[in-house]
């Protein structure tokens, strides 16, 4: 892995769910920055370079997530917000602060990767 | 035009009586569907199914774990020492992960792990027979039906290229119906029950006839145990047409010299009269010649029917030591009316019995528990005369003496070749028995009713009773003119 490889941070509270999103991605050619709270994201953006998207499987009320968020926005990485299906209610506050989609799992795998590399693609 | 396999051709399924339904076993190189509720006996089928040949065979599993499979075949005494199983069950660890993931669909994150783990069994094994239990588990690793179906094409033409015949299995239910496997599958096997027992059929087999219909089968402590119902008309054998004589002259003479080989004898009277005895008359004359008799009892226990056979001079522990007898008490509420077809089987087939007494219609009644007596009774009747067996039949009248003459009580007559038929008569304040013959397909038959007398010594029939008249009537009298 070099820091040459597009870097995603993925804010997965769920350990099982992250460890599967970080086989697939770092499979699929990029570099994975896992966090489990909204609140160590400050500290990610600080020590990785090259973070061209982020994936925030959290739902809008989490603690620190508007500032995530707004950290995100100010550094121009474009995010994406996983929901539970029945979470869903919840898209529009997530597009409100700021993300580019908002996908319901479960996600495909090919899907997933997709949809990152074209937002690494297009860019802030 | 369907081109039936030979049976050569077939493999057994491990079971004996599921392979006659088969008509020889399964066909190799297909895959075969056992479908039923839980606790139906799906797993038990394939751990005989495994087992039936000496070729490495691998189960593989979807719930139960390897431990507790390998226990419970020890317990029915299946030997898996040469069965592999591969366990694509989850781990008991998987209760206790903290996070269960949703991000992904099973189907994208179980699937191909499992895939792998199966083909890479396979081709380590190399098995000749596999069963999978159950196939429904690969159904929530599927995105959708079309998936599903396409996954378990390919699956099984995979085993088949491989030289291997697949029996797997379903749980069917409401939320998750097995139509579509029923569809992809060779042939299938289906279980189901009754208040008397486990049934099973068989709905298709590709490429072969199979017996149809509804049959018996008993899951004990060594596994499955199918009874098929009987096909009279499939069982014949060539016999010797002769006279089956009484060793007791007077009574070979009502009958112009005695039964005939291969036909079948109702006995009617009411309780008490000597039917049994009679019967038991025939076994004994029968033994004296070496041939083996068989009583099936359904009323009279063994120690009962064995006091009065000793009472009348019958040699009956000699006889059963010898192998000229056998007595079976078929209890009613314990067997059906298919294992009682076996059991008839068993004497003919394999232990040459000639002559075969069914003690009695309405005992046998009760053991097929509701269903139509002379449906059944037809059956086995047929079966025996094929065989070339001496059926008798006892049928119990309820009426002791009365004016409405009835020769059978439950309308058995019709399968009678000859009707011997006893009752009682009073004579002159005094209770005496009197035997005649109704009816005698295969040959001429005393007309006259003759005195029966059951003594120690034996059955004594005297000589015919010509002065008396009115017997049948219930009202018998005695001519004034010559001694009773």
């Amino acid at each position: 892995m070099t820091c040459h490889q597009p870097g995603v941070i993925l804010l997965e509270p769920n350990a099982a769910n992250l460890a599967l999103m970080r086989e697939t991605l770092e499979y699929s050619g990029f570099r994975v920055v896992g966090l489990s709270a909204a609140t160590d994201i400050a500290a990610a953006l600080t020590e990785s370079t090259n973070c061209m998207a982020a994936l925030l499987d959290a739902p809008p009320h989490e603690p620190g997530f508007n500032d995530a968020c707004s950290l995100l926005r100010s550094h121009a990485i474009p995010f994406l917000m996983v929901l539970p299906k029945s979470a869903m209610p919840l898209a529009r506050a997530g597009l409100s602060l700021g993300a580019r989609a908002v996908l319901a799992k479960p996600l495909g795998r090919r899907q997933l990767v997709t949809i990152l590399r074209a937002l690494v693609a297009t860019g802030p | 035009m369907i081109e039936h396999a030979p049976v050569s051709s077939r493999i057994s399924s491990g079971v004996a009586g599921l392979d006659e339904l088969l008509g020889g076993g399964f066909i190799p190189l297909r895959a075969y569907l056992v479908r039923g509720g839980p606790g139906s006996g799906k797993t038990t089928l394939g751990l005989h199914f495994l087992t039936a040949s000496a070729n490495p065979a691998l189960f593989i599993t979807l719930s139960e774990d390897e431990a507790s499979i390998r226990r419970n075949a020890e317990t029915l005494g299946i030997d898996l020492s040469k069965v592999h199983i591969i366990n694509l069950a989850p781990d008991k660890d998987s209760f206790f992960e903290e996070d269960s993931y949703d991000i992904f669909s099973p189907a994208e994150v179980e699937r191909k792990p499992l895939a792998d783990k199966l083909v890479s069994g396979v081709e380590r094994i190399k098995p000749q027979r596999v069963f999978i239990d159950s196939l429904t588990q690969f159904r929530y690793l599927s995105a959708d039906r079309f998936q599903f179906r396409k996954q378990t094409l390919s699956l099984f033409s995979y085993l088949k290229n491989l030289n291997i015949t697949t029996l797997f299995s379903t749980e069917s239910s409401a939320e998750a119906p097995d139509d579509d496997l029923q569809f992809l599958s060779d042939g299938i096997i289906e279980i189901g029950s009754r208040s008397d027992g486990r049934m099973l059929r068989i709905t298709k087999f590709r490429g072969s006839d199979f017996a149809q219909d509804w049959h018996f089968f008993r899951l004990t402590d060594r596994g499955w145990h199918v009874f098929p119902r009987m096909r009279a008309t499939e069982h014949v054998r060539e016999f010797q047409p002769e006279t089956v004589r009484s060793g007791v002259p007077e009574l070979d003479e009502l009958l112009h010299g005695g039964l005939a080989r291969g036909t079948v004898t109702v006995i009617s009277g009411p309780t008490g009269v000597g039917k049994t005895t009679l019967g038991l008359q025939y076994m004994k004359e029968a033994a004296g010649r070496g041939e083996r008799s068989v009583i099936f009892t359904f009323e009279e226990t063994l120690g009962t029917l064995f006091h009065r056979a000793r009472a009348i001079g019958v040699p009956i522990d000699a006889m059963v030591r010898q192998g000229t007898l056998a007595v079976h008490y078929v209890e009613p509420l314990i067997y059906s009316a298919f294992e009682f077809a076996a059991m008839l089987r068993e004497e003919a087939e394999c232990r040459d019995a000639r002559i075969v007494m069914l003690d009695s219609s309405k005992g046998f009644q009760m053991s097929i528990r509701g269903e139509d007596i002379l449906t059944h009774l037809h059956t086995k009747c047929t079966y025996l005369k094929n065989m070339g067996v001496t059926t008798i039949l006892v049928s119990e009248l309820d009426t002791i003496t009365g004016d409405q003459f009835k020769a059978t009580e439950v309308g058995v007559s019709y399968l009678a070749d000859t009707i011997v038929f006893l009752r009682y008569m009073e004579l002159e304040g005094e209770l005496r028995k009197a035997i005649g013959v109704l009816k005698n397909r295969t040959s001429a038959f005393e007309r006259n009713l003759r005195e029966l007398e059951i003594t120690p010594y034996g059955i004594k029939v005297g000589r015919p009773l010509a002065q008396v008249s009115g017997i049948l009537t219930g009202k018998p009298t005695l001519r004034r003119d010559s001694p009773a």
